[in-house]
């Protein structure tokens, strides 16, 4: 087995400041210390000015003018994570949360996958990187060892267990963050895990309690003990709560954007692509606005589905400041795999009627956007619906038929008993006989006749017999 | 921009240069009275034709019908953009058109039309579109017009008669109108505005393929 671990040191910060676009408002988060508030994360530009984590909340106030403050939310924190895991789904299938800001996963199985180790590290940083996080990373045969690595925060490669044991030997014990045993320890004249690797173990444990034993083993594989899986989702579902409103569509690209790049991971792990994608925008009291994205085909490439949400949300004006956002996968299905996913796919191209078709729905919605198609009904109409693009049955029925159809038939006036329409009509063609659907409750019984215009238009019209008898429009023959 | 470049511009028509038109620049629009008036003998690829009946049910959709048909059949996608009324199934399969190849977008607002009639005109995918726009903007039609070079496709506009006097930046305009005749079927009497080989002013007398014989 062979372990990647990633740190997130940053986390109380990033898990609110990652959705702002705005990286030059100076920030900080902070949290309750007995009676007081201390500052316990600040983004670079309250950094430059001077603010130190652990310093009291007010202290920082006075330090800058325009500083944001931003309470520490666990609960982000803990989404951001999740989030974080489903987009990760696309490394490995099995994946632990470590027990702080952080994430395991065994990638012994996935570096073909990937190119080699080198490549796949690449690809892990530059995602962790556009999701809007930084981090540190450590590989090591055990989770154990990779994650006491990276949580400290170095970031080692090693594959194999050597390499692993000459590392581990060096560490100093403070290492283990365990505050009680390290004092023991330094007690006794041990000051680096190989000084206690060393030492007979039964003393150890004496010393120690048999849990630090069973710890030390963990991290230099002697015990193998992987770490507890994380169960994913069925289906993608993640959410963004906005530090500050937003109320421009434009704005909102940015967090949706951190939304559909963890979307694409969970889905590249499954080897699907989404069909259909449902966004809620949740103001901070109301209704949420909903809106759906239908897809033409499997799709993850978050450029192409941040374009195609863009204009879907273009369609309307925002009701009021969204406040959260909410992303669901409603519908996928399967994607054909690449053997190399660095390649990006499903890269626009003009010639697909798919990304067409997409584009039409996202912009216009999809009741706007159809195919025709013909229905095994005598009745004109009843005998065609609308079908969704490319699905379109047919029913041969030969009798001539007009291009335009009238929705509902236009009552026309009469001269002794003959149709008129600016003036008499002349009949060219007809009777055609038209008697059906006694058995739906809407029996029809018309004689339909082909008539002319005196300005040289062609109608399709049709006698009711009634009683009484008359004359209706019903199409064009255009 | 060369002058090659821009004399190859389909907005742009020399005079009596009609011979200099490829015939893999055109449709056939299945009449042969007027392909034999239209530079290349059919309708201009990559470029906007404007289509102006003075009235309601003279044959105008059928007029383009041989070519939307046919292309199809051939695989291409058909678009028909805010139709003034529904596009009759039955009648459209008659007229040859493969349904499964046809697109009919119904927005709300003219806005959207020319959104979506320029969308369509530049994916590859797509023959041919047509729609019943009233454009306000006045780059509208220019845009529709750049739209279809970039697709290669063809671009039928539907507008009334009226705006005939106003300019257009379409390679084709016809005017079309109803005309009576002693047999039994009226004409359609295609009166060509503009194209790009100048100016015809005989009208080309048609039936269109509908019409009861």
């Amino acid at each position: 087995m062979l372990w990647l671990s990633l740190y997130l040191p940053h986390l109380p910060l990033e898990a609110i400041a990652r959705t702002l676009a705005d990286p030059a408002v100076p920030l900080v988060v902070h949290e309750a210390r007995g009676a007081r508030r201390v500052v316990t994360a600040r983004n670079r530009v309250a950094a430059r000015a001077g603010i130190q984590p652990g310093m009291p909340l007010a202290t920082a106030q006075a330090m800058t003018d325009g500083l944001r403050l931003h309470a520490r939310t666990p609960q982000a924190e803990a989404a951001a994570l999740q989030g974080l895991a489903h987009w990760a789904g696309q490394y490995t299938s099995w994946l632990s949360l470590a027990d702080e800001a952080g994430l395991n996963l065994e990638i012994a199985g996935s570096l073909k996958l990937f190119g080699g180790l080198e490549s796949l590290r690449r690809h892990v940083r530059q995602g962790i990187d556009a999701l809007g996080y930084r981090c540190r990373l450590a590989v090591a045969p055990t989770a154990q060892a990779a994650w006491m690595f990276a949580r400290n925060g170095l970031s080692p490669v090693l594959t194999d267990r050597e390499r692993l044991r000459e590392e581990l030997d060096a560490m100093p014990v403070d290492c283990l963050r365990q505050p009680e045993a390290a004092t023991t320890l330094k007690a006794m004249g041990l000051h680096r895990l190989g000084d206690c690797r060393r030492l007979p173990r039964s003393g150890l444990a004496q010393r120690l309690g048999p849990h630090f034993i069973a710890d030390l083993d963990r991290l230099y594989g002697l015990r193998q003990e992987p770490p507890l899986r994380f169960v994913a989702a069925e289906r993608y579902s993640g959410h963004l709560v906005l530090p500050a409103p937003i109320d421009q569509v434009d704005a909102l690209q940015f967090p949706l954007r951190r939304l559909l790049m963890e979307l694409e991971g969970f889905l590249r792990g499954r080897g699907q692509g989404a069909l259909r994608l449902g966004l809620s925008l949740a103001p901070e009291d109301g209704a949420p606005h909903r809106v759906t994205l239908g897809l033409a085909g499997p799709t993850r490439s978050p450029q192409r589905l941040l374009a195609l949400f863009r204009e879907r949300l273009a369609r309307e004006p925002l009701p009021a400041p969204v406040e959260r956002l909410d992303l669901q996968a409603i519908e996928t299905a399967a994607m054909e795999e690449h053997s190399q996913p660095l390649f990006r796919e499903d890269t626009p191209r003009d010639s697909d009627i798919g990304m067409l078709l997409e584009g039409l729905f996202a912009r216009l919605g999809e009741d706007v956007v159809h195919g025709v198609g013909e229905c095994a009904d005598h009745r004109p109409e009843w005998a065609w619906h609308f079908t969704s693009p490319g699905t379109a049955a047919v029913f041969a029925q030969d009798s001539q038929r007009p291009l335009w159809l009238l929705p509902t038939p236009r009552r026309l006036a009469q001269r002794q008993g003959r149709p008129a329409l600016d003036g008499e009509l002349r009949i060219l063609d007809g009777p055609e006989r038209i008697q059906s659907g006694w058995w739906d409750g809407r029996p029809v019984r018309r004689d339909y006749f082909i008539a002319c215009t005196a300005a040289q238009a062609l109608l399709w019209i049709f006698r009711d017999p009634g009683p009484p008898p008359a004359w209706y429009l019903h199409g064009f023959f255009a | 921009m060369s002058l090659e470049q821009l004399l190859a511009r389909p907005d742009i028509w020399r005079a009596g240069a009609q011979t200099e038109v490829s015939r893999e620049a055109v449709v056939d629009t299945g009449f042969s009275a007027l392909d034999a008036e239209l530079p290349g003998h059919g309708w201009p690829r990559g470029a906007l034709t404007e289509l102006l009946p003075e009235q309601t049910g003279i044959g105008e959709l059928s007029l383009i019908m041989p070519a939307l048909g046919a292309l199809t059949r051939a695989g291409h996608w058909v678009a028909l953009i805010a139709p003034p009324h529904i596009p009759y199934a039955p009648a459209l399969r008659q007229a040859g058109v493969d349904l499964s190849h046809l697109l009919v977008l119904t927005p709300n607002e003219d806005r959207d039309a020319c959104w979506a009639m320029e969308q369509c005109l530049r994916n590859r995918a797509i023959g041919a579109a047509a729609g019943w726009l009233t454009p306000r903007d006045p780059h509208a039609l220019r845009r529709l017009q750049l739209a279809a070079e970039a697709g290669d496709s063809l671009g039928f506009l539907y507008r009334p008669a009226a705006v005939m006097h106003n300019p257009s930046p379409a390679a084709l305009r016809l005017r079309l109108r109803g005309v009576a005749r002693t047999s039994h079927a009226p004409h359609m009497a295609v009166e060509i505005l503009k194209r790009r080989a100048g100016m015809l002013h005989t009208p080309v007398d048609l039936v269109p393929r509908h019409a009861v014989a």
